[in-house]
């Protein structure tokens, strides 16, 4: 797929294009990967587990800053897993 | 000027850290730079800030970096200010405090000028993704600027601010870097903390500053690196260095590059390599595999930290509101991690992601560090059509690095039909040192 890289509004078909292409493009990838020889790796922390400390302490202005940021705020809480956002 | 002659000003009393304020506002606000769409946000108690720690350098207590202004990448979180990584869907968020490297330098009593444009999510090579317009390049404005730390590069280019922060996952400030003709330090991955930075791949991104020399990429490196128990993949330097050997690796890039680009690096290398005494034995790298294991990395972990943004805590949901190029990762990351029970995908990405680092070490075995351009080809114009292939495709140079975690920095090379060139060096884990010294030569 050609097009320039402004961005603009992804429409329900365009998805669908979107979908198609991607999951070709990552099959031709993977297609390439396949070929190579390479024993799985994983990663070890040497430094084991951290030193928590005290961390640090929020203050008012964290708390107002956080609950601004969020759509729905009820009593001081931010409603999250009520389906409040299917309100909009 | 570097950035310590500047300091030697501002220490004198030659310059006041108001005046530096004051000075960058000015050009900032001019309609020249305007257009090119650098800045998102600025930062409104910069002068008072700078008042105060005027205050402290006449008292002898400020700090190393006193009185210096600098441009923060708009995914890394600066207390009161907005940081939209560039997207409708973060557009009004306010980050409620400040990621570990604004706590460093602001210690330092550096000043925060503001938040810079950037491709949306750090999805892009080309600053053109980002949902409030491209950045354009100060070079040549009907350039793309590179990617996707955008406003980071074009604010330094444009000399609009002492040095700004960027973050790299495959190569987003080492190629705007190369497109804006300055110095981009990518550091080795957990040597600066990303706390605070809005992830796009946890295991590949790094932050790291955008400079005009590889000594103030040095200076700022210092101040930002360290462990920080908010970050458990960061940690300090080992104090042992590899034993030097004196020979240069240079890459051998032909099948992937612009023909002009080979030679000026080759040119180059060769000329620095006769100067300084330093043997230069061709290499290759794995770059035939080196898109696909970075993208399919990507995606899957772009689509794991992204499903924070549902619209229920802040912001909107991501998926209703974002432009293609992200679209495109969260749909392909889906499809990954669905397929993902045979192992198709991420479990052949992880493996050749193992032969990267294997690659990397054998070679590091013969050579002190290794030299290639920073990008294929020069900058496109904005809005030229691409294909998605040829816009990963600018990423083969820096997405080796990237995997295997290295430290890279990208310098100016010089000039292609008046565009600019970057060459890229790249060393062992944790030697930011002596790539900043070998780029030194190259400056």
């Amino acid at each position: 797929m050609t097009s320039n890289s402004l961005w603009h509004e992804v429409t329900e078909e365009e998805k669908e294009e979107i979908k198609r292409d991607s999951k070709k493009l990552l099959n031709e990838f993977a297609s390439k990967l396949s070929k190579i020889k390479a024993p799985e790796g994983h990663f070890e922390n040497e430094s084991g587990t951290r030193e928590e400390g005290d961390g640090w302490n929020t203050d008012p202005e964290f708390r107002s800053i956080t609950l601004s940021n969020a759509p729905f705020v009820e009593d001081n809480s931010i409603v999250a897993e009520k389906g409040a956002w299917k309100k909009k | 000027m570097t950035l310590k002659q500047k300091l030697k000003q501002i220490q004198s009393g030659k310059l006041s850290a108001v005046q530096n304020v004051m000075n960058f506002s000015g050009k900032i606000a001019t309609p020249e730079t305007k257009d090119l769409n650098i800045f998102l946000e600025l930062n409104e108690n910069a002068i008072d800030q700078a008042k105060a720690i005027d205050k402290r350098i006449k008292e002898g207590t400020a700090g190393k970096l006193a009185g210096l202004c600098f441009a923060v990448k708009s995914n890394i979180s600066v207390r009161g200010l907005e940081t939209n990584c560039g997207s409708k869907t973060l557009e009004g968020y306010v980050s409620p405090y400040n990621a570990t490297v604004i706590n460093k330098l602001l210690a330092e009593d550096a000043i925060i000028l503001g938040m810079v444009n950037m491709d949306e999510f750090a999805c892009g090579a080309s600053g053109e993704t980002s949902a409030f317009e491209p950045t354009k390049n100060p070079r040549n404005p009907e350039l793309i600027p590179g990617g996707s730390s955008s406003g980071s590069s074009a604010a330094v280019a444009a000399e609009l601010c002492d040095f700004a922060l960027g973050s790299d996952t495959g190569g987003s400030i080492r190629n705007p870097a190369s497109h804006c003709g300055i110095t981009g330090l990518k550091p080795t991955y957990g040597a600066v903390s990303r706390y605070g930075l809005i992830d796009m791949t946890m295991s590949f991104d790094c932050i790291g500053p955008l400079v005009n020399s590889p000594e103030d990429a040095k200076l700022i490196f210092n101040i930002i690196k360290g462990q920080d128990n908010f970050d458990q993949t960061t940690k300090d330097a080992p104090k042992d260095a590899p034993k030097k050997k004196g020979v240069i690796g240079l890459v051998d890039v032909q099948d992937f590059c612009n023909k002009e680009i080979t030679e000026l690096i080759t040119k180059k290398t060769e000329e620095i390599a006769k100067k300084n005494n330093w043997k230069i034995k061709k290499i290759n790298l794995p770059l035939d595999i080196a898109i696909q294991t970075y993208y399919i990395i990507v995606y899957t972990e772009f689509f794991s930290a992204t499903r924070k943004f549902d619209g229920r805590r802040f912001g909107r949901k991501i998926e209703e509101t974002a432009g293609p190029e992200v679209v495109r990762r969260i749909i392909g990351g889906s499809e990954i991690t669905k397929a993902e029970h045979d192992g198709k995908y991420y479990r052949e990405a992880l493996k050749a992601r193992n032969f990267i680092k294997q690659q990397f070490e054998k070679i590091f075995q013969n050579v002190d560090a290794i030299i290639l351009p920073t990008v294929p080809r020069t900058p496109h114009k904005i809005g030229e059509s691409i294909s998605v292939e040829e816009m990963y495709a600018y990423d083969v140079f820096t997405t080796p690095a990237s995997i295997a975690g290295l430290p890279g920095i990208s310098v100016p090379a010089g000039k292609i039909d008046n565009k600019d060139v970057g060459l890229q060096i790249l060393a062992p884990h944790f030697q930011e040192e002596l790539i900043c010294k070998l780029a030194a030569d190259f400056k």
